[in-house]
Order: C-alpha cells, then sequence, then structure tokens
C-alpha cells in the first residue's frame, strides 16, 4: 500500500499546516503569514460544510426513528423532521434575507417566539433549584462543610447589589474568597488543562490519536 | 413538627417562596440601594475617558440565547453609554454564533433609533464569521480588515464612514469581549500577545466570571458580568430607570432569601442533633 493511502497521508499535512501556523504565530511578518491567513478561511469554509454534514446526520437518525416507529421517541423525531423542513423551506422560499433581526419570516417568528423563549426559561429554571438547595443541601455537617457555607455566604453577599449597602465588608470579604482563593484554583485547573491539551497535541501529531483520523480500533 | 420533618419542606413551597420574592419587587419596586462594584467603575470611568475622542470600540459578541436575558441588559448598558459619549464609533463583530446577530439588532434597535445614531457613521454591524472561536481570534488578530470585506449588509467596510482609521486591532481603542464564560481565554491566547497596548474589557453572564477572574487587572483592564453590573453600569451613567435597575430587588431579595433559608435549616438541623444527642447516650 502506498505511503499515503494509511495514516501517514493525513498525518503529513497535519504537520505542514500545524509547522505553518506555528511558525506564523511565533514568527510574524514573514511570507508564512499568509499563508496561515489561507488556511484559516479554509478552515471557515470547512466549518460551514460541517454544518451541513450535522444537518444531514440529525435528518438520517430522526428519519430512521421514524420510520422504524422507535418507542418513545418516533414523535419528537417526527416533530424534528417537521421544523427542519419547515425552517429550510422558510429559508430557501422567503430569500437570502429572511433570517435577518426583524424580517418578517417564518424563521424570525419561530427564532423570536419558541426558540428564544424556550432557551431562556430552561436557563433561568436553574435559579429554582438553587433555592431547594440551599434549604435542603448546605447542612453544616463538619468543620469543612461549614467553612464552605461561610464562603459562600460571603460571595451572595459580594453578588446581591445590596449587600456591600448592608455592610462595607461583605464585598470585600467576598472578593478576598474569590480572588485569593478561587483564583488560585482556578489557575492551577487552567494550567492542568493547558497541560493536558499540549499532551492530546503531541499524541494526535504522533498519529496515537487515531479516531481522530477517522481510524476506529 | 419534628425538626426532620420540618427540614423536608416541600420543594413546591420553596418554589412558590422563590417566585414570590422574584416577582413582588416588579409590582412594588422597592428600589433598594446598589453599590457600585470597582469593576463597572473602572469599566466605566476608562469608556467615559474616550469621549469626544473620535475613539474607535470593537463590540465582538458570542451570546448562545439562552444568556440573552443578562446579556441584554448588559448590551443595552454599554451601548447605551456610548452612544451617549458623542463621536465614539462601536463596530459590533458578531462571532461563532449566528443568533448573536438577533440580539445585537434587537438592542441597537431600542438605543440606537431614541438617539438618532446612524448606522454607517456611528456604528457598525460586521458580517458573522461561522468559524471556531480560536480560529476567528487569530485571524482577526493577524489580519482584521482582510477577515472583513463587508459588512452584515453586504456594504463594503470601506464605504462606511466609521471604519475610517481602522485597519488592525491596534487601532481600536477598546475592544469588548461579550461571551458568557468559557472562551474569556481567547483574548489572552490570540489578541493580548500581538496588541498588548490594546484596552480589553470582558462582559459575560454572572457565573461566568469565575473564568475571567485570572485576567482581570492583567489582560482585561476590567470585566463586567450580570444583570446587577449592567444596574451598577446604568447607575453611574445615568441611564433610564428600566431593565436591569428594574431587577435589582428581586436579585437582592432572592439573595437574601438564599442565605435566610441556609440560616434557617441550620439552625433546625442543629437544634434537632442537639435533642437527638441525649437519647443516643442512654
Amino acid at each position: 500500500m502506498a505511503w499515503y493511502k494509511g495514516m501517514a497521508g493525513p498525518l503529513v499535512i497535519i504537520w505542514i499546516v500545524a509547522f505553518i501556523i506555528l511558525f506564523s504565530h511565533y514568527y510574524p511578518g514573514t511570507v508564512m503569514d499568509s499563508i496561515s491567513s489561507t488556511l484559516y478561511n479554509w478552515g471557515i469554509i470547512a466549518g460551514s460544510v460541517i454544518i451541513w454534514v450535522g444537518l444531514i446526520n440529525v435528518c438520517y437518525y430522526a428519519y430512521r426513528d421514524l420510520k422504524r416507529k422507535a418507542p418513545g421517541r418516533w414523535y419528537f423525531a417526527a416533530f424534528q423532521l417537521l421544523i427542519i423542513i419547515l425552517i429550510l423551506a422558510s429559508g430557501f422560499g422567503q430569500g437570502e434575507t429572511s433570517y435577518q433581526p426583524g424580517a418578517n419570516t417564518i424563521i424570525n417568528w419561530l427564532f423570536n417566539n419558541v426558540y428564544q423563549i424556550g432557551a431562556m426559561t430552561v436557563s433561568a429554571m436553574s435559579g429554582l433549584y438553587c433555592v431547594t438547595a440551599t434549604y435542603r443541601a448546605f447542612r453544616a455537617r463538619s468543620a469543612e462543610a461549614a467553612l464552605f457555607i461561610i464562603a459562600g455566604v460571603f460571595v451572595m453577599l459580594r453578588n446581591a447589589p445590596i449587600g456591600g449597602v448592608i455592610w462595607a465588608g461583605f464585598p470585600i470579604i467576598g472578593e478576598w474568597v474569590v480572588s485569593t482563593i478561587y483564583d488560585g484554583i482556578i489557575k492551577t485547573l487552567y494550567i492542568c488543562m493547558a497541560i493536558g491539551i499540549l499532551a492530546y497535541v503531541i499524541r494526535y501529531y504522533m498519529g496515537k490519536e487515531k479516531a481522530a483520523l477517522g481510524v476506529l480500533e | 413538627m419534628s425538626a426532620e420533618r420540618l427540614l423536608k419542606v416541600p420543594r413546591k413551597l420553596l418554589y412558590c417562596l422563590a417566585v414570590f420574592v422574584l416577582a413582588f419587587p416588579l409590582f412594588v419596586p422597592l428600589r433598594l440601594p446598589i453599590a457600585i462594584s470597582k469593576e463597572t467603575k473602572v469599566f466605566y470611568e476608562y469608556m467615559e475617558d474616550l469621549r469626544g475622542t473620535d475613539a474607535h470600540v470593537l463590540i465582538i459578541a458570542m451570546i448562545p440565547p439562552p444568556f440573552w436575558g443578562e446579556f441584554r441588559h448588559l448590551l443595552f448598558a454599554i451601548l447605551q453609554h456610548l452612544f451617549l459619549l458623542e463621536d465614539v464609533k462601536i463596530i459590533i463583530a458578531p462571532v461563532f454564533m449566528a443568533p448573536t446577530m438577533a440580539l445585537v439588532h434587537q438592542v441597537l434597535d431600542m438605543v440606537s433609533n431614541p438617539l438618532n445614531k446612524t448606522y454607517g457613521k456611528d456604528y457598525v454591524v460586521l458580517s458573522f464569521i461561522p468559524a471556531a472561536i480560536e480560529s476567528t481570534f487569530a485571524m482577526l488578530s493577524s489580519d482584521f480588515r482582510g477577515s472583513y470585506q463587508t459588512d452584515e449588509f453586504g456594504t463594503p467596510i470601506d464605504e462606511l464612514p466609521a471604519m475610517d482609521g481602522v485597519n488592525t486591532i491596534g487601532d481600536f481603542d477598546a475592544v469588548i469581549w461579550c461571551e458568557p464564560a468559557r472562551w474569556q481565554p481567547a483574548v489572552a491566547l490570540y489578541m493580548y500577545p500581538k496588541w498588548p497596548n490594546v484596552a480589553y474589557f470582558g462582559v459575560l453572564i454572572a457565573e461566568g466570571y469565575y473564568f475571567a477572574t485570572p485576567y482581570i487587572g492583567n489582560v482585561y483592564k476590567s470585566a463586567i458580568w450580570g444583570i446587577r453590573m449592567a444596574a451598577e453600569y446604568q447607575q453611574l451613567y445615568g441611564g433610564p430607570y428600566s431593565g436591569a435597575e428594574k431587577q435589582m430587588d428581586g436579585l437582592s431579595l432572592y439573595h437574601i432569601l438564599g442565605i435566610a433559608l441556609i440560616v434557617v435549616a441550620n439552625v433546625i438541623y442543629f437544634a434537632g442533633r442537639t435533642k437527638q444527642k441525649p437519647q443516643g447516650k442512654r
């Protein structure tokens, strides 16, 4: 088998692309800049194509569920297909500007009156769970838990607009909890994440992350 | 009633209490005072200094619809203040999530029309870049003008007076990155190393500030988050008592309710435990 037909072909492309982008990042002002810029543009085009691949994938699985009348799922699949067809028909039928804000189109109506409201409602629901959590879960069963609750109360009083009005010290203590204790932890987390990403990238460039190259073991 | 039963209050009752606390101030405004935070003050003062300087402010926005509730108020406050400053040109670049454009226009309609601001002269909405955050930021950082040939409506950006004198990120007097939380490091990774003299600001959701705190004061001059800071900002520039400020009573009461519930639950818990202890010894 020719060398480029296995994993080596895609890996060579990845190495070249990575070299150009890294070179342009660390040594700006060379010819690599324009090549790197073109590569980013290619990335955008590939991203747009991937959206279509995703759409085909979603349609395929929804259609399959509908055809098989998958128990507990087929009606969701039917609804999903209906919405996809409606949006595509509206988009293609009502023209290029149908998605633009303010346009009186089916896409905009669905987006403003169904999706936007639904998404915000689901997001806001978590606030209600927080209230039950404060009453049912925040118990000072141990010294550590008590410390955790006290720190939490100070952060709450820092976040509440009235906290600083009740006592000017609340935001200062809350800020200390966040900037001194929390910041150290989050910075450690970031560093660990960065090391993890670096390790992954090295493995990827060495061809050890085969799934990314389309090789399933 | 035993402590155990008191601690097992039905959730529905707590939900009703929470809804009441949030809804009551909407009908009967209490106008509880708001303490202005340091971050909002720094943000506001920097923008205020741009008054009359013919400055260019770039707002890069990636706002998923679940967070529009918070971002609507934040964007409203920032845009209204910048429009009131006169001579400040606002360039808005929606990235990564296409619905961002809808929110941007909703807020612009609310803010620009009453102040008679003209599209193209006072503000511009650039075309949407449907790419990952990393590549978008890297691209904007290396070739801003090349990344945008036209605005959102297809007009070449060379024909827009607001874009005069803007060729790179370094030409902006301030860059504001609006995004819920996780992508705050994008500025630190892709823009700050190349353009360290630009003033960067973050705008994010209330829970998201944890992601930005390591960068505030070094990469970011400041960052504001949540409806609360939108209300603080509105207070600083003297915006109308509406939107964010109206919700502050509810927010304050909701936090106080949370703290009260923690205290009550712990008092009941310890009272129950002290009662049980002598029985255990027998």
